[in-house]
């Protein structure tokens, strides 16, 4: 530690070096506090433990000492050096890290960084479904008002119950219910969204409602949207082929019920994007109807059966009480001629069965409704299935790239009713956290336009993920810190070099590469 | 200027950089040769960074991105990717070997393939030698 301590005191605008136990800790922090307040020192240098595990903690010692808090920077002497090189080896790529750091630091300026208030406290909604119902009395639950948006009837119960099978019928009631009478919950009912701007914590939206436009403010905004089954087509032409949706209608409202059924569940149904529960579906449906109807044959074929987690236990016991599994082998064929019958060869004998139906179940097919429209107004990505991105599925689940912006529901892909439920809850409680926290940090390692140097190439406005960029009126980019996360992306593909980001301008990058090549004096 | 090796690793703070931190975490042993730079995204690196690197006199250079589709910004990976194939275009137009240069796609919990990476850079600039812009540097 000594030799390189040695090293950076030889450093070029170096006032003091000090080798201590823990920077880290209550005493170190208060040290550094008291040689920057003594020596008047502008920007200090860590040599310790990694920055992604302690760059907050001296943030705070910067800004407890009257500096930005930006002025610092950590070498990784530990993690990237001691860890990993033998004694003398990490001594001497210690010294070249630390002077690495020395040299960019040397160059660091302040930072811009301010607290802006969530001034709106109350959450959008959007969808009437039942992630929009969860979503909605989950944030009013816990104090804060919601404005709910739909352009169907809201908080009807026929038209969210019948939209998916698997809702657990009672608490939904119950729900639905606390939502009607929730002086908290703003109804919008047969309204749109059609603007979104703003900020976290300090949105605009323009809803179209029956009465005319209404502006609207809100802190955070939750897409519940819900994916609906397209009705089948067999219906209407007497054939005798509907959904797992229509069946499980046709389940609760009948008596008469069909003695012979053969459910298909297709191999991974439109690119695998749609068909998450068409397989517990089909269990679930097979054994309603037998308990109804005992004598009744049910056989269920398809390439595999997915019923994953607990559903492994329905699955075993459809097959106990009777329903037949067919594992396939190439295509599955309908044919009407002579009564509807079903043609497909079992996997394991290689037989071709012929299979008469008085019913054909085929799985749903799903669609969510407004999406795309909704995404281009709230500027969200979409993939190239049409489902919305979500940005952080690990970290900060259901948030979007757009911050202060969550989705639930089928927004993002399939799901079941159970993992839809946990979504929305996940979704609301997101945005509570964000409505009920007094401020948000803006600002520091954030991207800047130099108008000076910028062409209005529109680069930046093209390729930043969270449309930061915009043109302002004098004619130049310009990037709002509100937006920017600090990715740096918009830097690196500026053609006029133009743009600069605070913590890793170019000349920085340039000085920690030269020193860590040239640097460590061997 | 020092004759030993150096290869200059631009590492992405969520992808590349935290693997390295995991390999140090996991005592995964590598060579010292490589110096490590932390960009919040591979995104943020232009084709001047990796230029500027050789010449600085660095004998190999990569940069270190999150997974492909995974990347904590969106596709900043993609965009470093086109930057890096775009370096190794003018490297290998000023008759600087491609393989000096290299795009990798490493998940934060990797911890082993950050030494991987530098076994392999490593094993590169032995086979290929020191830079030849060593000599215009000094």
């Amino acid at each position: 530690m000594d030799s390189v301590a040695a090293h950076v005191t030889s450093l070029d605008s170096v006032a003091l070096v000090e080798v201590m136990d823990f920077p880290c800790s209550t005493r170190g922090q208060t040290e550094i506090r008291d040689r920057i307040k003594e020596k008047s020192l502008g920007r200090f240098v860590v040599a310790g433990c990694s920055p992604k595990t302690h760059e907050r903690t001296f943030m705070r010692v910067a800004a407890s000492s009257g500096l930005n808090r930006f002025m610092f920077e950590i070498a990784n002497i530990r993690e990237q050096c001691a860890f990993v090189h033998a004694r003398s080896e990490a001594t001497e790529k210690a010294k070249v890290l630390v002077e690495a750091a020395t040299s960019k630091c040397r160059l660091l300026s302040p930072a811009p960084y301010e607290l802006v208030p969530v001034s709106s406290k109350k959450a959008l909604v959007v969808g009437g479904g039942l992630s929009a119902v969860v979503a909605a009395s989950c944030v009013s639950s816990q104090g804060f008002g919601v404005i709910l948006v739909d352009q169907q009837r809201i908080l009807d119960e026929n038209a969210v119950m019948t939209n998916r099978l698997g809702v657990p019928a009672e608490y939904f009631k119950e729900t639905l219910r606390g939502l009607r009478s929730d002086p908290l919950v703003r109804k919008l009912s047969g309204s749109e969204v059609i603007d979104f701007q703003g900020h976290p914590g300090d949105f605009r939206a323009l809803i179209r409602t029956l009465d005319g436009e209404e502006d609207i403010r809100c802190g955070a905004a939750i897409l519940a949207l819900d994916a609906t089954p397209i009705p089948s087509e067999g219906k209407d032409e007497g054939l005798r082929v509907i959904n797992q949706t229509e069946f499980g209608r046709l389940l609760s409202s009948r008596t008469d019920y069909p003695e012979r059924i053969v459910m298909i569940i297709p191999k991974d149904s439109s690119g695998g994007t749609f068909g998450r529960s068409d397989h517990l579906d089909a269990i679930t449906n097979a054994m309603r109807l037998k308990v109804l109807l005992p004598s009744a044959e049910v056989t269920i074929i398809g390439s595999d059966v997915r019923a994953y987690g607990m559903c492994e236990l329905d699955y075993r016991k459809a097959q106990e009480c009777g329903i037949r599994f067919v594992r396939c082998k190439g295509e599955v064929d309908i044919q009407h001629e002579g009564g509807p019958r079903v043609l497909v060869t079992d996997a394991s004998s290689e037989i071709p069965l012929s299979l008469p139906a008085d019913l054909i179940v085929l799985a749903d097919v799903l669609k969510l409704q407004d999406a795309e429209r909704l995404a281009k107004i709230f500027k969200i990505p979409v993939d190239a299935s049409g489902l919305l991105i979500r940005s952080q599925i690990r970290l900060e689940p259901e948030s979007t790239l757009r911050e202060g912006v969550f989705l639930c529901g089928g927004a993002s892909g399939p799901r079941l009713v159970s993992e839809e439920l946990l979504e929305a809850s996940t979704a609301a409680s997101q945005a509570v956290s964000l409505l009920s926290s007094p401020f948000i940090e803006v600002g520091g390692t954030v991207a800047e336009v130099d108008p000076e140097k910028c062409s209005v190439c529109l680069c930046c406005i093209r390729i930043c993920p969270y449309t930061a960029p915009f043109i302002n009126e004098d004619g130049k980019a310009e990037i709002d810190i509100q937006t920017c996360q600090g990715c740096g992306i918009c830097v690196g593909v500026c053609p006029s070099k133009a743009i600069q980001m605070y913590g890793c301008t170019d000349a920085q990058l340039d000085a920690q590469s030269s020193a860590s090549i040239r640097g460590g004096g061997r | 200027m020092t004759d030993r090796t150096r290869i200059v690793g631009y590492c992405c703070s969520y992808g590349g950089y935290s693997a390295a931190d995991l390999a140090g975490v996991m005592r995964i042993r590598y060579s010292s040769d490589v110096m490590v730079i932390r960009v919040p995204c591979a995104g943020r690196i232009d084709v001047l960074h990796i230029l500027k690197a050789f010449r600085h006199g660095a004998d190999a250079v990569f940069v270190a991105g999150c997974l492909e589709k995974n990347c904590h910004y969106e596709y900043g990976n993609f965009e470093a990717k086109k930057r890096v194939e775009h370096a190794r275009r003018i490297l290998s137009s000023i008759g600087i070997e491609t393989g000096r240069v290299e795009m990798f796609n490493v998940a934060s919990n990797q911890g082993w393939r950050f030494p991987a990476i530098v076994r392999e850079m490593v094993s590169r600039v032995e086979k290929l030698g020191p830079s030849p812009l060593r000599k215009v540097v000094e």
